[in-house]
């Protein structure tokens, strides 16, 4: 069996689609993850970064999230952004977890503009102009500095092409200065409306560009209300949360694991197909369903084949950042787990890719066809987790992926823990379940017993039947 | 070794492809015959393991062929239609194959190298599949069927595709392995079945219309083979009389060879000494005629 494995793992190297999930993969943690270890590690003085560590032990206070302050800012930035993009006549709206950005007609245009008088007391023509109120505009990094372009900076083409220069921009190093006017963003209006109003306009502005908004309830705390998601400075305790309990590596780990979510959750499956249709392309099946060995012993190698083969370099690939946190934290004499990175891709990306490829595994084997390819897609788009569980802690009992887009939020994952064991044991049941049936399947089929391929349905048996496979 | 078969029948739907087959096999080269669409694939795929027959029995010594454990050890099949893992090194293949055989690891490396010394593939060993020809296949194919070393040895249509030398070097082969095992070789070209095998089957349509030694089924056609020189424009009408096995011009004249119940009564008949080829057409003619076989 071990050299079965070993030769069906030699298969899967030969596959390109297998070496198309390593250049995704790849091409993922490089963008997302790596550059967020590489900007931790370079900006440890901000107090916005995990390492942040208060020469005088005094840190950001904890940000009530349903306080009044959060619910002012909440709706000020909310109209602001509704604003800018009535004016622009551009709408973006994420239907299946990726932006999509819609034109209203002229009539829910107007719809918009009596929702904008009604919360910000102005007339058309105020809403129109406050963007030449507006101030300063300003990128911030996650550093903690900000760029920022003054009024009267850059220039126009011909066209009326507004383009700033490099050298237009001016770099802050302190963002204090910079968050009074996020806190007070001085667009020449005041709210006009209780915030329970407030809501039942967002709800409506939400019904009219379409499914999560970023005038959603969920997009409305996501994005408006202080929260992990942003680079706010850190509190004491998320400080305690990530020296002492994730022990630096366990914050790093689950980013990492969050940052290849989606591509666990689609590509190994395509691998899968392709080990198994690659008999019926070659027409080995012939030649492999008489073979001594037993369908449970084949079909679990395989699938033994396939799952190691996807988890391999999932496992290698932090193993760069890993050494760097732990150099990083043996100069500190910072305690570090070194085990963190193997626990939680065990933990939150083997059910996942169990699953996926016991899928695809079962689908493939029963139907003999690409069918699978088509449910894998299915299964990417319709169930990867909604926009409100990315900061994590929310975990649902039949997710496929457990989303954690932050470097902080330990407490949370703790709080919901059973949950998320639940699901992972969930999860993973359920793909063995899956490799139980294809045993069955694939049995039956090398006995004779099941045959479903197309032409089944559509040739005359009498000749080309005899001719199958 | 022996193979029975009972009452074996094969139906797709409401589609008999095998209707009540009843045969014994044993030892050495048994040939299966029958036009294409016969039932020989199905009736080879039944005893490989790979369908379920719809009814009837068959045991291999005894062990009923439902008992795949027990049978699959037993068997080496090498399909019609296969073509293995064009980037797999021939030696891989075996390995590979073998593995799937549950071989130890000892006696794969004593069998593969000797299997491909055997079929002359020795020196390819580390030639990519896709590298072989057809031929090459063919020979890996039987090498990849005996690894196993089975009792029964199922071969489905070997030699299509094959020229003339590959065709003859692989039934030498198949011969050479015949020894101590059954060999069962289908076919649609009586002459191949005639150099090698000792008993044939004949399939028609699902129906076994013969099954015996190779020679008595050329008895079959005795008394009813002539040979005839007609002029070459009264051929057309001669195909409307007789079942015509060959003709060959001669100027003017035609010579043929025809299967009929009666002395013909033109072009100076010569009774002729059958041929199992002679034998086959006649059971065949027999059918259409509908007379009971």
């Amino acid at each position: 069996m071990k050299r079965l494995f070993l030769m069906e793992c030699r298969k899967i190297t030969r596959s390109v689609l297998y070496w198309l999930y390593l250049a995704a993969l790849v091409v993922t943690v490089m963008q997302n993850y790596e550059t967020t270890v590489e900007n931790e590690l370079g900006q440890t003085d901000n107090p916005a970064s995990v390492f942040y560590i208060a020469e005088n032990g005094v840190y950001a206070e904890n940000t009530d999230p349903l306080g009044e302050d959060t619910e002012h800012r909440m709706m000020m930035e909310a109209t602001k952004r509704l604003m800018e993009n009535y004016r622009s006549n551009s709408y973006e709206y994420y239907p299946f977890g990726y932006v999509k950005r819609k034109k209203l007609s002229e009539k829910e245009q107007a719809a918009v503009l009596s929702y904008l008088k009604e919360l910000t007391g102005l007339e058309e023509s105020g809403i129109i102009g406050t963007e030449e109120n507006r101030d300063a505009e300003d990128i911030q990094i996650s550093g903690g500095g900000a760029f920022v372009l003054n009024p009267g900076q850059g220039g126009t083409f011909g066209n009326g092409q507004f383009i700033a220069e490099p050298e237009d921009w001016e770099y802050v190093e302190n963002q204090s200065g910079l968050s009074q006017s996020k806190e007070n963003p001085g667009s020449g209006f005041e709210i006009q409306v209780p915030f329970d109003r407030f809501k039942e306009i967002m709800d409506c502005v939400n019904n009219l560009i379409g499914r999560n908004s970023y005038f959603s309830r969920t997009m409305l705390s996501m994005y408006y209300c202080p929260n992990d998601l942003q680079d706010t400075p850190i509190t004491e305790q998320q400080h305690r949360e990530f020296y002492e309990k994730d022990h630096v590596t366990g914050a790093f780990a689950r980013y990492f694991c969050d940052s290849i979510s989606l591509i666990v959750l689609c590509l190994p499956a395509f691998v899968m197909i392709d080990l198994l249709l690659k008999d019926k392309r070659c027409r080995m099946n012939p030649l492999l369903y008489p073979r001594t060995e037993s369908s449970a012993k084949i079909i679990i190698t395989r699938f033994g084949a396939v799952s190691c083969m996807i988890m391999l370099p999932v496992l290698i690939l932090p193993v760069k950042s890993l050494l760097t946190l732990v150099l990083y934290c043996r100069n500190r004499g910072i305690p570090v787990n070194r085990f963190a990175f193997a626990a939680y891709i065990f933990a939150w990306i083997f059910p996942t890719v169990l699953l996926i490829v016991s899928i695809a595994l079962f689908v493939t084997v029963l139907t003999e066809n690409y069918s699978a390819v088509l449910l894998s897609g299915a299964i990417w788009l319709f169930c990867r987790p909604s926009v409100d569980k990315l900061a994590g802690g929310n975990y649902g009992l039949f997710d496929l992926i457990v989303r954690h887009n932050t470097l902080k939020g330990y407490g949370r994952m703790m709080e919901n823990m059973h949950m998320l064991i639940l699901n992972r044991v969930l999860v993973s049941a359920t793909a063995l379940l899956f490799v139980g049936f294809t045993i069955i399947v694939y049995d039956a089929k090398r006995k004779g017993g099941i045959r479903f391929e197309r032409r089944k349905f559509f040739h005359n048996h009498s000749r080309k039947h005899s001719h199958a496979l | 070794m022996q193979i029975e078969i009972t009452g074996l029948q094969k139906c797709y739907g409401g589609n008999a492809v095998l209707k009540d087959i009843s045969l014994t096999i044993e030892n050495g080269m048994y040939g299966l015959l029958g036009r294409n669409g016969a039932g020989k694939t199905t009736f080879m795929r039944i005893l490989s393991t790979l369908l379920k027959p719809s009814g009837g029995k068959i045991t291999f010594d005894r062990i009923p062929l439902e008992d795949t454990k027990r049978i699959r050890p037993l068997i080496g099949y090498l399909p019609q239609e296969f073509s293995l893992y064009p980037d797999m090194l021939l030696w891989e293949t075996m390995g590979y194959l073998a593995a799937m055989s549950k071989l130890p690891k000892e006696i794969q490396r004593e069998r593969i190298p000797a299997l491909l010394q055997q079929v002359n593939l020795w020196e390819h060993r580390k030639s990519k599949v896709r590298k072989l020809s057809g031929g090459m296949k063919r020979r890996l194919g039987i090498a990849q069927a005996l690894l196993n070393n089975p009792k029964v040895l199922i071969v489905d249509e070997p030699t299509t595709h094959l020229d003339p030398e590959e065709r003859l070097r692989f039934y030498n082969l198949l011969d050479e392995f015949s020894s101590d095992r059954i060999v069962i070789v289908s076919s649609h070209i009586v002459a191949d079945m005639e150099s090698v095998c000792a008993k044939v089957a004949v399939l028609d349509a699902g129906q076994l219309l013969y099954a015996g030694a190779i020679e008595k089924l050329a008895e079959i056609a005795r008394g009813k083979v002539y040979e005839l020189m007609i002029p070459k424009k009264e051929l057309a009408a001669a195909r409307q009389n007789y079942c015509i096995l060959s003709s060959q011009g001669h100027l003017s004249d035609t010579k043929i060879r025809v299967l009929a119940d009666r002395v013909p009564a033109v072009g100076y008949p010569v009774s002729c000494t059958p041929t199992v080829c002679d034998g086959y057409m006649e059971l065949l003619r027999l059918l259409k005629k509908g007379a009971k076989i």
